[in-house]
């Protein structure tokens, strides 16, 4: 047994008792959860794995991913301004698996609002109705469930601001949502899905909603290097891929046929997640590598995270 | 004296009627959206005032060679003529109301002119406003060989157009402009204090083609009021024109027929108000009035020093009524006119645009809205009122200048450019007043194909570039884009980069791929090809008959078992992914 074998094991055991200690707090209030949640089963320092999988109900297994990466304090700090980008760009309901499930939206808001955030926002920048998108994904009524006015579609220009990208290789500006660059903390909730041209959209993909002007990222530039180009200025802080249904092909809009994995994948390092997600299913019928995703090579190559999942601890648990 | 007689005019009758007349068109014409409100007060539709138009009700049956149950109200105010004259002008129009509000307004701006009605009545030429009847005789003389002129005339259309082209977006852009100074002034309060709901609030934009036209149009008018109160009612609209001949003419008939409206009694012939008399209809010597003109709006009664003046039924309408219309002639030549001009729209070239057969035109950017009517009977139909594209949700459908020819002028096409036809709205059909834009259930609906997108290869930028984009295929809400991987071309455009291939079959024509196309001139463009144009609304069985499979993804059908793009020149890898 080696020391990574040692530590999904030792994970394993870590969910299980948070598991059944989530399902008791459900019926305590919030503050009760936050001061009663003991620290020996948040993960903390080297226990943590770089990336968790966890197979569960949607809101259940979002809370014990995250929960397993130290959980959502680790991520924000009291009076934080935490920006959700989920992805709800298409007006489809929850089954077409091309928008992120509304539980785990809503279960990633109420562990934001448990840590203290100042201000949580769940903002996507929409390519079809946004009305009819907000509705019919169901993640602006589970977003009001915990908090009203906070899930919007930002359609309008005024939303957005010129920033330049310094650290870009093609794509030096373009205007971005004022929220994402004042943001303090970035989370990325992207569902997991197949994407003709860039063989899979996740959450480093999913970033394009925090801009005004995507076509630039096609028509101009390298569409691998921007998106790389993007998420050297909003990169998520953590990455919470849900894929408890998975868009296997005709994605981004579908249709196309839908896995049924039942998992969350969360990281803070998008990188990672996003090539855990490429490497756990098939995609067309096949087993992709991470490597086999032009901006995922490059991500890691210009050191935005890691794809080399073979070297990094995964830590896979089912609730 | 002046302040008390103001006074009772603005809270006369007439006034509060028109007001809450105006307020209800207004009211209906707001809740012209998507989705439809199914909380109309009662069972009021969206579209009533149009139905209300009588011109509309009787030119559009005649020109459509059919009788239209929309339209039966519009006969209604048409027959009511012969008993109550132009009330519905006075009372119920729109356009005349909102005539009458910015005269007050400019004359408020601008100051009273000095009113020289008096010399006018008299020396008026033998038959006062007779220009209009002339355009009345024009648009009926069309209607009888088939050709809709009414659009250009026709008052309800004409003010409904104003309010939902022209006025709506100007407000919109006002209450825009508001709104940033609204958030602007809340950043400096505290946070707390800021709500979200504000910060997030959005206004959109609406914009349409044509605008010049209605602003030159209703200025005009506007200014002509400053000069003649109620001028286009009394000289242009030949729906005025034509309930004045509903009236004059029974009379000349029967001439004990009674009839509700102005009576004089022990008048002193003062003429102060044939003077105050908005449309001229009071002879010089105010005892009697011209038929046809009066619309009832009482000013005379409140003038009259004598008190001599009374609204009421009497069946002795000869002592009242003096009769002045234009000979028979007149409106021979007027229809002859009318037969002419639209006779020779129909030689013209431009008519082919119409037709579908061997040798006919076809224009490539008349995209109809879904539902329509084919070609030719739905320009027999359409009023241009502009409703659906009030109700357009993407604004999308827009009124065209010469697409469709001269004769389809400002008739409603996608652009979808501006904005794609929504596969969950089917608004602009129930919203259509004369069924040429027919009303569908939405599963028709999102079989009424609108037409069949097309890859411009020579500038995709998959295909011309080699550049990874397929955005088309990312946002068909029909899933009728399928991915290849062409070999490329050596040297120029590498191989393997997925690029976009419509199925017609799959299409709908909705344009979600061209108003989302990142190339400036898009590269995939919607053409009104195979679109289905039938009068029926069974499209389901329509579309069946004609091989469609227009699925929409967004849909109740389970989503399908995707088999995957074909091997190809990329090591037989799903799309997207690099070796």
């Amino acid at each position: 047994m080696n020391r990574r074998t040692f530590l999904k094991w030792q994970m394993r055991g870590i969910v299980l008792a948070g598991t059944g200690l989530g399902l008791g707090n459900s019926l305590l209030s919030l503050d009760a959860l936050a001061a009663s949640e003991p620290a020996s089963l948040q993960a903390t320092g080297d226990s943590r794995p770089d990336v968790a999988v966890i197979r569960g109900d949607p809101a259940a297994a979002a809370r014990a991913a995250v929960n397993m990466l130290g959980g959502m304090s680790r991520f924000v700090k009291p009076g934080q301004k935490v920006l959700i980008k989920p992805n709800m760009s298409f007006a489809q309901t929850p089954d077409k698996a091309t928008t992120t499930h509304p539980e785990v939206v809503r279960e990633i808001l109420v562990m934001c609002k448990e840590a203290g955030a100042g201000s949580v926002r769940v903002l996507d920048h929409s390519l079809q109705n946004p009305a009819l998108a907000l509705q019919r994904s169901g993640i602006l009524d589970a977003c009001n469930s915990v908090q009203s006015g906070i899930c919007h579609h930002l359609m309008d220009a005024d939303f957005y601001v010129d920033a330049p990208l310094e650290a870009a290789l093609s794509m030096r500006e373009n205007a971005f949502m004022r929220d994402a660059l004042e943001a303090d903390v970035i989370i990325a909730a992207p569902v997991a899905k197949s994407h003709g041209s860039t063989g899979v959209s996740l959450s480093l993909k999913g970033q394009m909603g925090l801009i005004l002007n995507r076509s630039s990222m096609h028509s101009r530039y390298p569409l691998s290097t921007s998106i790389v180009d993007l998420n050297t200025k909003v990169k998520p802080h953590l990455a919470v891929i849900d894929a408890t249904r998975v868009l296997s092909t005709g994605g981004p809009g579908g249709p196309g046929k839908v896995l049924l994995p039942g998992e969350i994948i969360a990281s803070a390092d998008p990188v990672a997640a996003d090539s855990t997600a490429v490497a756990s299913y098939e995609w067309g019928g096949m087993r992709i590598a991470p490597r086999q995703v032009a901006y995922l090579r490059e991500a890691h190559d210009r050191g935005l995270g890691r794809m080399d999942i073979e070297n990094l601890i995964i830590s896979r648990n089912t609730l | 004296m002046k302040a008390s007689k103001n006074r009772s005019r603005r809270f006369s009758t007439q006034r509060v009627i028109q007001t809450a007349s105006l307020l209800l068109f207004l009211y209906l014409l707001s809740t012209v959206l998507f989705p439809l409100s199914s909380s109309l007060p009662g069972t009021l539709p969206a579209e009533l005032f149009l139905r209300l138009d009588p011109l509309v009700a009787l030119a559009i049956p005649v020109s459509a060679r059919e009788l239209i149950g929309n339209l039966v109200p519009g006969l209604l105010v048409l027959l009511s003529a012969i008993f109550f004259g132009r009330v519905f002008c006075g009372y119920l129009c729109p356009f005349g109301t909102t005539l009458d509000f910015m005269r007050i307004l400019l004359n408020k701006i601008f100051g009273t002119r000095p009113r020289r009605d008096k010399a006018r009545a008299e020396s008026a030429g033998p038959v006062p406003g007779g220009l209009k009847y002339l355009l009345l005789a024009i648009i009926l003389g069309s209607a009888v060989i088939g050709v809709n002129q009414s659009h250009w005339l026709a008052p309800i259309p004409l003010i409904t157009r104003f309010y939902a082209l022209l006025l709506h977006p100007l407000l919109l852009l006002a209450a825009k402009s508001g709104l940033e100074a609204a958030k602007t002034l809340a950043t400096i309060l505290p946070e707390e204090m800021n709500p979200a709901w504000l910060q997030y609030m959005q206004i959109p934009a609406r914009h349409f083609y044509t605008l010049y036209f209605l602003l030159l149009f209703f200025a005009s008018l506007f200014w002509l009021e400053r000069l003649k109160p109620r001028f286009w009612c009394s000289r242009l609209c030949p729906a005025g024109a034509l309930l004045s001949l509903l009236d004059a003419l029974p009379r000349r008939l029967f001439p004990f027929l009674p009839r509700w409206g102005r009576m004089t009694s022990a008048c002193i012939n003062c003429g102060s108000c044939a003077a105050a008399c908005p449309t001229g209809a009071i002879e010089p010597a105010g005892e009697k009035t011209r038929a046809g003109e009066c619309i009832a709006c009482r000013h005379c009664a409140e003038v009259c020093p004598a008190g001599a003046v009374r609204f009421g039924f009497s069946a002795s309408s000869g002592s009242l009524c003096s009769t002045r219309l234009p000979s028979r002639r007149f409106f021979l030549a007027g229809a002859g006119a009318g037969v002419l001009l639209s006779g020779t729209g129909l030689s013209g070239t431009g008519n082919l645009l119409k037709d579908v057969g061997q040798g006919s035109l076809w224009s490539s950017s008349c995209i109809r809205p879904p539902g329509s009517l084919p070609e030719p009977d739905f320009l027999k139909r359409c009023l241009r009122c502009g409703e659906c594209m009030k109700a357009c949700p993407s604004n999308g459908l827009q009124p065209t200048w010469f697409a469709a020819g001269v004769d389809g002028a400002f008739s409603p096409i996608l652009i979808p450019r501006r904005g794609p036809c929504e596969p969950d709205c089917n608004v602009c059909g129930l919203v259509c007043p004369t069924g040429a834009i027919q009303a569908l259930a939405l599963p028709d609906k999102q079989q009424a194909k609108l037409g069949t997108a097309v890859v411009m290869q020579e500038r995709c930028l998959a295909y011309a570039e080699g550049k990874r984009c397929v955005v088309c295929q990312e946002v068909c809400p029909y899933g009728s884009i399928r991915l290849e991987q062409p070999p490329g071309r050596p040297g120029a455009v590498p191989s393997g980069v997925p690029a976009p291939v419509v199925n017609p079959v799959k299409c709908f024509g909705c344009g979600y791929c061209e108003h989302h196309c990142p190339v400036r001139i898009p590269a995939v463009v919607v053409y009104p090809l195979n679109a289905l144009r039938f009068t029926g609304t069974n499209y389901r069985q329509l579309a069946q008959q004609a091989g469609l499979e227009l699925n929409p993804v967004s849909g109740d059908a389970p989503p399908e078992d995707y088999a995957g793009p074909p091997d190809n020149s990329a090591g037989g890898l799903p799309p997207g992914f690099t070796e």
